[in-house]
């Protein structure tokens, strides 16, 4: 995969978490824990 | 709603909103804040996210943590309304609003044409800092610096009451010797040092060289200034920042310079802190360990001695999200901390007044442009300093230098 594909993953796997998780926030079933660890996990993992 | 949940709340409450109504408020508009891409991209807006996390520590979400308000998503949150969208004209007029605002609340304003001047050449530095002055200033508190919970975290500080007291009255005393110093092209550290009856602004010559007349500076006592290079040394990357002007002088007159440790080696493994301007986050605390002297060869054929430091695992949790390429063996290997350039290296754990061990810096070591972190060790301050008087004492006009 290219770098501006493997880009375009990541971009796409970060707006699905972001709206992901301003979901939950709204509907208050995620904790803030929870929330780091998902964002901790997002932007450690290899693409 | 969590535990956590209430615990986010209740931070927000404490210094955003005052009501209910206004926390769960807050709370959609963070969500919606989630929604919105930064600079057209989701990666940074999660990563800003994180780091605003991260900055808060391992205790992350402890009511006393303040650092996430400070944040752009926190600032858009609770306006609700996008710093990008603001137009130039309310910006500028934002910004005449903080100047107001520093005046009657005992900042100094920068007079003259000066503000419309430097906004058009800086505006998001002046405004991030700016803000946060003046609604520091607003709620009558001092200046942001890192809780002992979240700096410490709280199974230290229960186990060791008295140990936590004196390392926070360690901290605060270089807080009062740093300043944030903002450039049109950057912003780093400096550090209020005695030297001979006067109180000296010390930087890295790298933090403002390409600027050397147009240097703001702010105190930890929410005072903002401006100032210009007035002595500078490429071989040690170290500066002197010309104080000379009204509001530089009152700010000066409120804080407490420190003094240069004779030894200018720590310890093997000694604590030592650090407060600068870390990743644009003014006055944040750095915890680090002493490492190794290391002879490092700059560009320009020079080489000059360095103290390795290596930060505890709070602050390299912030760097990781801040920049993701940074890694533990990164840091090991002592990887520079943007911001940091020209703040003050103290030991932690020694008695009496905090004492400058040397002056954290940012070094080219060749060519291709590697980077190494260190600190300017005290005595090459004090031979730079040396240099100082002498070339003063010739009559060279600070222009000569």
């Amino acid at each position: 995969m290219s770098d501006e594909d493997k880009n375009k993953e990541l971009e796409k796997d970060a707006e699905a978490l972001s709206l992901d998780l301003a979901g939950k926030l709204e509907k208050g079933g995620i904790s803030i824990e929870q929330m780091e660890k998902e964002l901790e996990d997002f932007l450690t993992k290899e693409v | 709603m969590s535990e956590n949940i209430k615990n986010f709340i209740e931070l927000t409450e404490e210094n955003v909103v005052e009501t209910g109504e206004n926390s769960e408020s807050l709370r959609q508009g963070f969500a919606k804040e989630l929604r919105t891409p930064y600079g057209g991209s989701f990666t940074k807006k999660l990563r800003r996210i994180a780091g605003a996390f991260a900055l808060a520590g391992v205790t992350a979400f402890a009511p006393e943590a303040r650092t996430p308000e400070l944040t752009d998503e926190y600032i858009e949150a609770s306006a609700h309304e996008f710093v990008e969208d603001i137009k130039k004209e309310d910006k500028e007029a934002i910004y005449r609003k903080i100047l107001e605002a520093l005046d009657t609340k005992g900042g100094v304003p920068i007079s003259g044409e000066g503000p419309e001047k430097l906004f058009k050449a800086f505006p998001e530095h002046l405004q991030s800092e700016a803000t946060r002055q003046a609604r520091l200033a607003e709620q009558g508190e001092e200046p942001y610096f890192s809780k002992p919970e979240v700096i410490f975290g709280k199974d230290f500080i229960a186990k060791n009451p008295e140990k936590a007291a004196e390392y926070m009255k360690k901290i605060k005393d270089v807080m009062q010797a740093t300043a944030m110093i903002y450039t049109p092209t950057g912003a780093g550290s400096g550090t209020f040092i005695n030297f001979e009856g006067q109180k000296l602004l010390l930087t890295n010559a790298h933090v403002v060289q390409m600027n050397e007349n147009e240097i703001i500076f702010t105190t930890s006592t929410g005072k903002m200034a401006m100032g210009r290079a007035q002595f500078l040394d490429e071989k040690s990357d170290l500066a002197l920042i010309s104080t000379a002007n009204k509001a530089g002088e009152e700010a000066l007159s409120e804080i407490n310079a420190m003094d240069l440790l004779e030894e200018s080696t720590p310890a093997p493994k000694e604590k030592l802190v650090s407060v600068g301007n870390a990743f644009s986050f003014p006055f944040e605390v750095l915890i680090s360990e002493y490492g190794w002297d290391q002879f490092i060869h700059l560009q320009n054929n020079n080489t000059m001695r360095a103290l390795m430091h290596t930060p505890d695992a709070r602050f390299r949790k912030l760097a990781s999200f801040y920049r993701r390429g940074f890694s533990g063996e990164q840091f090991d290997k002592g990887i520079a901390l943007p911001g940091m350039s020209g703040s003050p290296l103290v030991p932690l754990e020694q008695k009496g007044r905090a004492k400058l061990a040397g002056l954290n810096s940012l070094l080219k070591v060749n060519v291709k442009g590697d980077y190494h972190s260190g600190a300017v060790p005290a005595d090459t301050i004090k031979a730079f300093l040396e240099s100082y008087k002498t070339a003063m004492a010739h009559g060279f006009s600070e222009k000569e230098y």
